[in-house]
């Protein structure tokens, strides 16, 4: 999406996360002599970042005509739904464990991203319990890394 | 001493031990989260096990194979496989879209060769005076390589300008959360202990450039790679010939005496000397526009620095004991361990060790670049794998990486979080690759200006009083002045 609302969308962005920064920032005291603090690398970034955000507004308003917005074929459904499930997937990693968190997603996540014809269930589901095992097995037991075990006895 | 050390090596069990060393290193650098840091610290205590000069190949072997397989998940799947080679996704993600993934492979895995190589016998002969210059570096010095390195923000920012500036200043921000260097404050963390520590790079690295991968994907399903996935990878020998590769050799000279220049200096690292190759290349290149849209230089600049690193870095820590930066503090310990004491009389007491160690060096440079090759024909099937399959086992890889990066469950959550930020900016076409230089490059620029001024008492022209200082400073605007100046002249400056 390249259009001027969403070039507006970036100043907004820059503006809004430069204010705030510059606000938090000014409560940073200033502990050692000879020291520029700690305050003054986030405000210098956050006044720019002002600055930048109110120079992209003015462009932005100043470009004549407007481009089509070339909005590509996007999945609304299937890209939220990936980031639910990756959601899901990163809430219920510690809770869960490794192995039966990652399943659910490995064959969740390929359901998602397959066309209907492409849904292979019995390979998908192979694959899920599949890989987090032999994962699990290689870094836990052989290379002595321990991941989250979850509800697993193991 | 220097046939005693090359015979210690010339026996099968130890280089058995480097090859092994040397494959599972680069696994492990293939791998998004695993790092070449991570193998050495697993292996760390069963080379306490060897012989001296057997758990020195090992480390040897590992740490170099670790470095160099970050190539393959940069070119293949565009995400980095150790933050060394971020730069090699800038034109080799790009390579790999057009179908010429072997190409960009071999030149990859040919330029980390020979950027070992060159480093290796820096390393041999002129340490000593190597490590004499570094000294020279202050943390003026430091801030003016970030300040230059900053500068490649300018031409990662594809169509905009602004957005390119924008996400740079971005990600400098993000680098400020947690306790801040030199007083230790505790900034932007809103209470919460987790954020004490300073956000990985390897966190950020995953969420960006995986995540957001995916989650793209289930927006936009058949676009990017699948368009080019049925193109024929017809490779012979390394997909590029030498005749070819060989016409870059300013490139890969000058992109390796970066390597090695940014090696010795502590505590800047890999990425920093692949990000500043890249821009020196770019700077120096007849066709500058082209880069980052996949023109093999910027695969070759990339790659022979981040390998150019390992020579350099083991320089300081031999002749001074200075581990530059994690995977040489490790190797310290395997040393040390052993009654290697690194420091001026090293040649002296412990020769036959070193001179070992360097012939390990080399022979695992050959054992790198032959698995590799090898390997070429195979890591290139990665590519035939339908992506809607593909894809999910890489994000289980990432997690498992971005758990392994701290061993803590919150920042496989961060890498969610990032990964819905690079969403965000994909949706409004604001570049990533500068948001994650600003980080990198803003927490060394930051900690070194503050050192800097502290040194100076506050006096500000430190900076330009300083010659090596002021001429990376004056490179850096000059390059900043002539991007302006060819984008005004093209009246493409359309934010």
């Amino acid at each position: 999406m390249k259009s001027k609302a969403s070039d507006f969308v970036v100043a907004l962005i820059a503006v809004v996360f430069g204010t705030t920064t510059y606000m938090m920032a000014r409560k940073i005291p200033l502990l050692m002599e000879n020291d520029v603090g700690s305050a003054f690398f986030p405000k210098v970034i956050a006044l720019s970042l002002l600055i930048l955000g109110i120079l992209k507004f003015i462009v932005t308003l100043l470009r004549k005509g407007e481009e089509k917005a070339q909005e590509k074929n996007s999945d609304m459904v299937n890209g939220m739904k990936t980031i639910v499930l990756l959601l899901g997937y990163v809430i219920l990693f510690g809770k869960l464990g490794f192995i039966l968190s990652s399943m659910v997603y490995l064959f969740l996540q390929m359901l998602i991203l397959s066309k209907k014809e492409e849904r292979r269930m019995k390979l998908f589901a192979f694959i899920s319990i599949l890989v987090p095992i032999v994962m699990y097995i290689l870094f836990v037991f052989v290379i002595k890394m321990p991941l989250p075990k979850g509800i697993l006895p193991i | 001493m220097i046939i005693q050390g090359i015979t210690a090596i010339l026996n099968p069990f130890t280089i058995g031990l480097i090859f092994i060393g040397v494959v599972i290193g680069i696994i492990f650098g293939s791998i998004p989260g695993l790092s070449a840091t991570m193998a050495l610290v697993l292996f760390l205590p069963m080379s306490f096990g060897l012989e001296p000069i057997n758990g020195i190949s090992l480390l040897v072997g590992l740490y170099l194979g670790g470095i160099s397989g970050g190539l393959i998940s940069a070119i293949l799947l565009k995400i980095p496989g150790t933050p060394s080679s971020i730069a090699t996704v800038f034109d080799g993600g790009p390579l790999a879209n057009q179908g010429k993934a072997g190409y960009a492979l071999g030149a990859a895995i040919l330029a980390s060769f020979f950027g070992g190589l060159i480093s290796i016998f820096a390393l041999m002969f002129i340490s000593p005076a190597l490590a004499k210059v570094t000294l020279k570096f202050t943390s003026a010095e430091y801030f003016a390589i970030a300040v230059f390195s900053l500068t490649i923000i300018a031409s990662l920012s594809g169509k905009s300008l602004l957005n390119g500036l924008i996400a740079g200043l971005l990600g400098f921000a993000i680098s400020l959360v947690g306790v801040a260097p030199v007083d230790g404050f505790s900034r932007f963390t809103f209470g919460s202990s987790e954020l004490y520590a300073r956000f990985d790079i390897t966190v950020l690295l995953i969420g960006v450039f995986a995540v957001t991968e995916i989650i793209q994907r289930g927006f936009y399903p058949k676009t990017g790679t699948e368009q080019f996935q049925k193109v024929k990878y017809d490779i012979q020998g390394f997909g590029i010939t030498f005749q070819e590769f060989f016409q870059h050799w300013v490139n890969i000279l000058r992109s390796s005496l970066i390597g090695l220049g940014i090696g010795i200096l502590p505590g800047i690292g890999g990425s920093t000397a692949s990000l500043f190759a890249y821009t020196a290349a770019k700077n120096s290149s007849k066709y500058p526009e082209k880069f980052g849209t996949g023109v093999i230089d910027g695969v070759i600049a990339s790659e022979s620095s981040n390998n150019a690193v390992i020579g350099g870095s083991l320089i300081p820590l031999i002749t001074m004991g200075i581990p530059g930066n994690a995977a040489t503090a490790i190797f310290l310990g395997g040393l040390t361990i052993h009654g290697i004491v690194p420091g001026p009389l090293i040649f002296k007491n412990s020769g036959q060790y070193m001179y070992g160690m360097f012939f390990a060096l080399i022979l695992a440079n050959f054992f790198m670049l032959l698995a590799e090759r090898v390997g070429l024909r195979y890591f290139v099937k990665v590519l035939d794998i339908p992506k809607n399959i593909l894809l999910p086992i890489v994000m289980v890889f990432c997690m498992l990486g971005a758990y392994y990066s701290n061993f803590r469950v919150f920042d496989v959550v961060c890498v969610f979080a990032f990964g819905l930020l690079g969403t965000i900016f994909s949706k409004f076409a604001i570049p990533t690759s500068p948001f994650i230089i600003g980080y990198i490059l803003g927490g060394i620029a930051e900690v070194n200006l503050r050192q800097a001024l502290m040194q100076s008492g506050g006096n500000w022209s430190i900076f330009v009083t300083r010659p090596i200082s002021l001429i990376f400073l004056l490179i850096a605007a000059f390059s900043v002045v002539s991007a302006i100046y060819k984008n005004m002249k093209s009246k493409k400056l359309s934010c």
